[in-house]
């Protein structure tokens, strides 16, 4: 079960997290996109690496995909011209990192790598992830998308016991990334929310696995995102290569409103769904500072409940700008 | 004026807290290591003939009986003013002392605690250019928390060349126990033969009761011809990281091993530990001292990360990691020197090479695993070489993106084979009376292995098929 051939606009949340990751790389290349090279997984659309060239203008754009068809619909979908589709799996890339970046002549260049992983493997996902970040050099960024669907893990059967699922579940993901689990989980922590930060400690434990041989670098934590379209509950995080006597200076810097304060500082991004009407609505009285006294006027509520009701236009209100629109287009 | 108080420390204290931790083997194995320090330091004044044998003319003798044990050598000896100063003291005093030499002696403290290890009562005698002297310990100056200092006697048996040589007595019982095993003296064989390996290919001469110890062989396969790919070659890796040299090189030092070689490996294992596997693994080696030898464990990286578990299966694979400085501290090198301080920088960063090299070669097997004969050609082609010979033979090497520390690697693009699958593997159980049964009908035989004879009823039934087309 994956969210690997859901396209974009039918995940707005995705939408969402993918563009809040284009405000942090504007904040970290500073102008400076033409000493970035950008390395991904790209899908049939290559919709993230021409968003990058279009929004950042980075023209080093490399995309590694295994499927064959895949490959085949990127070179067809390709656009523009400077993105280099590459019919290998991202193992490969990382296995081979010194090799593909001394070939592709981007040795010199800083790294944004984006592990957008959908299927279950977990724990060759936080494999590669360590192995990459052994790789990487001080300013590299990299990103890592990973499901965090707790049905992956397992689903009831028929007349199960919820305790008994739950079991089934922690005895699974032990079984697959028990080293980097915390050792005091349990069966509880195998609902959709409590398994959003056993799965951040996990990702934690491989960036210090994959740093730890460099004492001078750190993997700076700079975002920490979970969403949910549909049934796919996907944790996304980014951190930055940075010297150790640097972070102070460069977090502040930054001035990333998303910044987490700890591995457990995770945002959600849940966008309400909302009609054009409804939107135009809020819109035209946004910015607001009391959100209460806006609820209060609004002509319609968001839920039956009027604290979540309330909780769903500020989370409308963040994201507003980041909003998708879906027109129905007749070719 | 303030009382004093005490704190003058017992040697009792330092004789059962200093030997505790150590084995007699690793207590003997230190007294070797300074014998090895020992030609270092007479070199800097008299330079080896032979660059590539540097420890050449040099030898150790070690006779060891359930009574006394001596090992003696003519490594240079302790000069008078050194044995004065500081050979004796528990502890190094001089840490200036070999800033410029390769040596492994950190704390100054090997031979001592090798004879508080051994016995009550020991003789030093040593002879360095001018000086010659002997330096007495005794049961009762072991018991005199008071006394601090050792007679210095003037040799009356002068050592025919500058050298060494130790002798303990009065053993304690269960070191007598030990001296007297055979298993012991092969065991300490085995480990003077495994980790002194460089330094006796090197030329160093040890003798165990007049028996001349020859090194283990660390040689891996690797063909000098490097112009065609894929082919089968060692991965190598090499480094200078704050003023330590690194060398890695890892590779296969046989054929792959065939699917009924290992199924019979791992069943011979289930009843009893075999030795085939034992050339397969790591070995790391500091300042020529081989500390890790054939590693299969997590220590080198074996089911860590991407890496998986040793198994039979890579009972083809070995490494060798070469450390080599001048200053021993800087070394990942345990207080025992026979095992690696892991919580080091430098190995943690060196391990994750090691882990590189070594998944190229797990891959390769499981690539090849049930096609194992499908390689054999291209190790045929192969020889087997010293670790060192591959790196220097090595043509054209990659540097690392961004490395301060002179890093190099050289990745070996391996053969692989077609995706398409056109072998199967079948396997099944039946019972023994039943293959042995048809083991007799094929074979005359009722010992042939079960794979060859389930192969023999594949191939007489495919006949039988082909037959009736």
């Amino acid at each position: 079960m994956s969210g690997r051939n859901v396209a974009y606009q039918l995940r707005p949340n995705k939408h969402v997290e993918r563009l809040l990751f284009v405000e942090l790389l504007e904040k970290i290349c500073q102008n400076q996109t033409s000493s970035y090279a950008y390395i991904s997984m790209g899908g049939p659309q290559l919709d993230d690496h021409r968003l990058f060239y279009q929004t950042l203008g980075i023209t080093k754009l490399f995309s590694f995909e295994e499927d064959a068809i895949v490959y085949k619909r990127q070179l067809f979908n390709q656009r523009p011209s400077c993105i280099k589709c590459l019919p290998i799996p991202i193992d490969e890339f990382v296995s081979e990192f010194d090799s593909f970046l001394e070939n592709e002549a981007i040795s010199d260049k800083k790294l944004i790598v984006w592990l957008d992983y959908a299927s279950t493997k977990r724990r060759e996902q936080l494999i590669e992830y360590q192995i990459l970040l052994d790789k990487l050099q001080e300013q590299d960024v990299v990103k890592i998308t990973l499901n965090a669907n707790p049905k992956t893990l397992g689903e009831a059967q028929s007349k199960e016991t919820q305790d008994s699922l739950f079991k089934r579940r922690l005895e699974k993901i032990r079984g697959e990334i028990g080293e980097y689990l915390s050792p005091d989980i349990t069966s509880d922590d195998m609902t959709g929310l409590r398994l959003v930060p056993v799965l951040c400690h996990a990702v934690e434990v491989a960036a210090e696995k994959g740093t730890n041989a460099r004492s001078r670098l750190k993997p700076l934590l700079l975002s920490l995102f979970v969403y949910q379209d549909g049934e796919h509950q996907m944790l996304t995080t980014t951190v930055r290569l940075t010297n150790n006597s640097d972070i102070d200076q460069y977090k502040a810097n930054l001035n990333w409103e998303y910044l987490p304060s700890s591995w457990q500082d995770v945002t959600k991004i849940n966008i309400p769904a909302l009609s054009a009407k409804e939107r135009l609505v809020i819109e035209s009285q946004l910015p607001v500072v009391d959100y209460s006294a806006l609820h209060d006027n609004l002509p319609f509520r968001l839920h039956t409940d009027e604290n979540i009701s309330l909780e769903m236009l500020k989370e409308y209100a963040r994201h507003y700008k980041r909003y998708p629109s879906y027109f129905q287009v007749v070719l | 004026m303030a009382e004093k108080v005490s704190v003058f420390p017992s040697k009792s204290f330092f004789v059962s807290t200093l030997t505790r931790d150590i084995e007699l083997k690793d207590a003997i194995l230190d007294l070797l290591d300074n014998c090895v320090d020992g030609i270092l330091r007479h070199g800097q004044k008299h330079l080896p003939k032979n660059a590539q044998k540097p420890y050449d003319g040099y030898w150790a003798k070690i006779d060891i009986s359930p009574t006394v044990f001596v090992i003696e050598d003519n490594c240079g000896g302790i000069s008078k003013n050194i044995a004065e100063n500081s050979a004796f003291r528990l502890g190094r005093v001089d840490v200036e002392r070999d800033k410029d030499l390769p040596t492994v002696g950190m704390y100054g403290i090997g031979m001592k605690r090798a004879i508080f290890k051994m016995g009550r009562k020991a003789r030093i005698c040593s002879r360095h250019e001018e000086d010659s002297y002997c330096v007495e310990i005794s049961p009762e100056w072991l018991s005199q928390d008071e006394n601090w200092e050792l007679p210095l006697n003037p040799a009356t048996d002068t050592l025919k060349t500058d050298g060494t040589r130790i002798e303990v007595s009065d053993l304690y019982e269960n070191i007598s126990r030990q001296l007297d095993s055979k298993d012991f003296i092969d065991e300490l064989h085995r480990d003077i033969a495994n980790f002194f390996a460089i330094i006796l290919d090197k030329g160093f001469k040890v003798f165990l009761d007049t028996k001349e110890i020859q090194p283990a062989d660390f040689r891996l396969l690797f063909s000098d011809d490097f112009s065609s790919t894929p082919q089968i070659q060692p991965y190598a890796y090499q480094a200078e990281i704050s003023g330590v040299s690194v060398k890695i090189v890892v590779g296969f030092y046989r054929e792959l091993a065939s699917v009924t070689e290992i199924e019979k490996e791992v069943e011979e294992e289930q009843e009893l530990p075999t030795r085939k596997s034992d050339n397969a693994g790591w070995t790391v080696i500091c300042n020529d001292r081989v500390i890790l030898y054939r590693d299969k464990s997590r220590l080198t990286g074996w089911g860590v990360r991407d890496v998986p578990k040793y198994h039979t299966q890579f009972i083809a694979i070995a490494g060798v990691v070469i450390f080599t400085s001048n200053e021993s501290l800087k070394l990942p090198l345990s207080t025992t020197k026979r095992n690696l301080d892991t919580s080091s920088e430098i190995y943690g960063n060196v391990l994750n090479r090691m882990m590189d090299g070594l998944k190229e070669f797990t891959s390769f097997t499981n690539h090849w695993k049930g096609r194992e004969e499908e390689t054999a050609e291209s190790f045929k082609k192969m020889k087997l070489a010293e670790p060192s010979e591959i790196v220097k033979s090595i043509p054209k090497w990659s540097s690392l993106r961004g490395s301060q520390a002179k890093e190099e690697k050289f990745v070996p693009l391996l053969p692989k084979p077609s995706k398409e699958k056109t072998k199967r593997r079948i396997s099944f159980y039946r019972s023994a009376s039943q293959i042995t049964k048809l083991s007799e009908f094929f074979f005359d035989d009722t010992d042939v292995s079960p794979s060859e004879v389930g192969e023999k009823c594949f191939d007489e039934a495919l006949k039988k098929a082909r037959g009736k087309k």
